[in-house]
């Protein structure tokens, strides 16, 4: 990947290009987006269904910190999973491996992930009256994100490459992590141990704590989970590292 | 290995899975009996088999065959994009390959970047890219086109300036599939003189062409490829001569 880092750069620049051409607000709707999912949310949940603020934190700030964290993730994931169809013609022809693309997906949506953070970021600091320190935090989730996008990605690829139904299906499957994470709900909510174990340990939830509190949004963080994902990324890293290698095989077979 | 060969191939057998309709789904692999299985386990397609060639300095190499004889799958293992299944490939030097033009370049970009982007994806640094932009488009005359979208471009005017970022840096090893068929007769003449002034210099170049007049004008030695395997390797004229006979019977 390393001989290929100015591809990787060049074509990240171009991607969010490509995205963006012809849109009058181009880039400004890395954060338009996931505040309108946001506003609907909110008007459901507290309008509809009356919920009040969440660890007296600001609900809507709460929503859209977390559609903005399973925007990037669903989305970067899904479309890294697609590569095998979508650069099939690019990985034929040319020494660039699969990470490659999957480094370049990962870091455009990157880039949509942090634009759609500085509304968030500056309202936060406004709002604590500093810049908070906590920020550290924020290149150590983008890099346990990275690892964990990069292995699932690989494997989506794979996985594709057998079971075209697959394809259909995941959408659907990880779906379910809207609901397995708490993007309008907390932790406390939840009632029974099994919902609470579930939702624990969906790497999701710790990611998406870390980020919450690394932007002062909430105080509870588990920097010991936080830890144990990362580890987890770094075991996963060889498989996908072994999957990309072998990978080109399964291209020819969705030629 | 001889100091002048500059890539080596030893039994190299490349094969992929013909997965085909009756494989990519779940209802197949849920479903499957012993005859499936059976089937899964035989249906693969052998591009190359037992493969064992040298190609040395100096070399200008056609190589022939019918449709899937595995021409372009020798030259995606020799540039490293596939990964033999067996045997071993040596190769001494800074490999170019050039293969299906329109995969590589993007219509929705510019000329000046997809110049930018293709010279990055043949490794080369911001610096190095930024060195080279002018020579690109001089070479393929193309300098009027430097903000057009490429699908401003006719295919031939496409391919010449994949040609030009390709062939910018000179490789120890230059790999062509076809891509001299697409274009007028002048870029014919100035690839071939690029080409030549590559070999001069000590490159090697690997020419796939169906077009059997190009092999004859571009090369002094020819491979002749069937069903992955090598039926004959010398000089060009006899190889032909032997492949012609072959096609008439």
């Amino acid at each position: 990947m390393y001989k290929f880092r100015w591809f990787i750069f060049e074509s990240t620049r171009l991607e969010i290009k490509i995205r963006y051409r012809g849109s009058l607000l181009g880039i400004l709707w890395s954060f338009i987006n996931p505040s309108l999912q946001a506003v609907i949310i909110f008007f459901v949940f507290r309008e509809v269904l009356g919920v009040q603020d969440i660890e007296n934190v600001d609900f809507f700030v709460y929503i859209y910190s977390g559609v903005l964290v399973l925007n990037f993730f669903l989305t970067t994931l899904l479309s890294g999973g697609e590569l095998i169809f979508s650069k099939n013609h690019l990985m034929r022809n040319t020494q660039i491996s699969l990470h490659t693309f999957l480094a370049i997906t990962i870091a455009s949506n990157t880039i949509n992930l942090i634009v759609g953070s500085i509304p968030l970021s500056i309202y936060m600091s406004i709002k604590e009256n500093l810049f908070s320190a906590r920020l550290i935090y924020l290149p150590f989730l983008l890099g346990i994100m990275f690892i964990w996008l990069l292995a699932g990605g690989a494997l989506l690829n794979m996985i594709y490459s057998r079971f075209l139904d697959l394809r259909q299906l995941m959408p659907i499957i990880l779906g379910l992590l809207v609901y397995l994470t708490p993007i309008y709900y907390s932790m406390q909510s939840l009632s029974g141990q099994f919902l609470k174990t579930v939702v624990g340990f969906n790497p999701l939830t710790i990611i998406l704590s870390g980020f919450r509190f690394s932007l002062g949004i909430t105080d509870n963080i588990s920097t010991l989970a936080l830890i144990i994902i990362w580890f987890i990324g770094m075991a996963l890293w060889p498989i996908a590292s072994r999957i990309s290698r072998d990978y080109r095989e399964k291209v020819w077979a969705v030629q | 290995m001889n100091r002048d060969v500059v890539v080596e191939l030893r039994d190299v057998t490349w094969t992929y899975p013909r997965m085909g309709n009756h494989f990519l789904n779940l209802k197949n692999y849920v479903t499957r009996t012993r005859h499936f299985n059976r089937l899964l386990k035989a249906d693969k397609q052998t591009s190359l088999s037992s493969v064992s060639i040298d190609f040395a300095r100096g070399d200008c190499v056609g190589i022939i065959g019918r449709n899937g004889a595995g021409k372009s799958t020798l030259l995606r293992v020799i540039a490293g994009i596939l990964k033999p299944q067996s045997g071993s490939i040596i190769v001494s030097g800074h490999v170019t390959p050039i293969m299906e033009l329109g995969s590589v370049l993007n219509g929705q970009l510019t000329c000046k970047e997809n110049v930018i982007l293709a010279l990055h994806a043949f490794g080369w640094s911001k610096r190095q890219v930024n060195n080279k932009l002018k020579e690109v488009f001089a070479w393929s005359e193309l300098e009027n086109y430097l903000n057009e979208p490429l699908s401003a471009l006719s295919s031939g005017m496409a391919s010449r300036l994949y040609f030009s970022i390709a062939t910018t840096q000179k490789p120890d090893v230059v790999l062509i599939d076809e891509v001299l068929s697409v274009g007028d007769q002048k870029f014919r003449e100035k690839a071939y003189e690029r080409i030549a002034e590559f070999i001069k210099g000590g490159s090697v170049a690997l020419i796939v062409s169906h077009d059997l007049s190009v092999i004859e004008k571009m090369t002094n030695k020819c491979v002749w490829l069937e069903n992955g395997k090598v039926i004959m390797y010398g000089v060009t004229m006899s190889v032909l001569e032997s492949y012609w006979k072959s096609t008439i019977q």
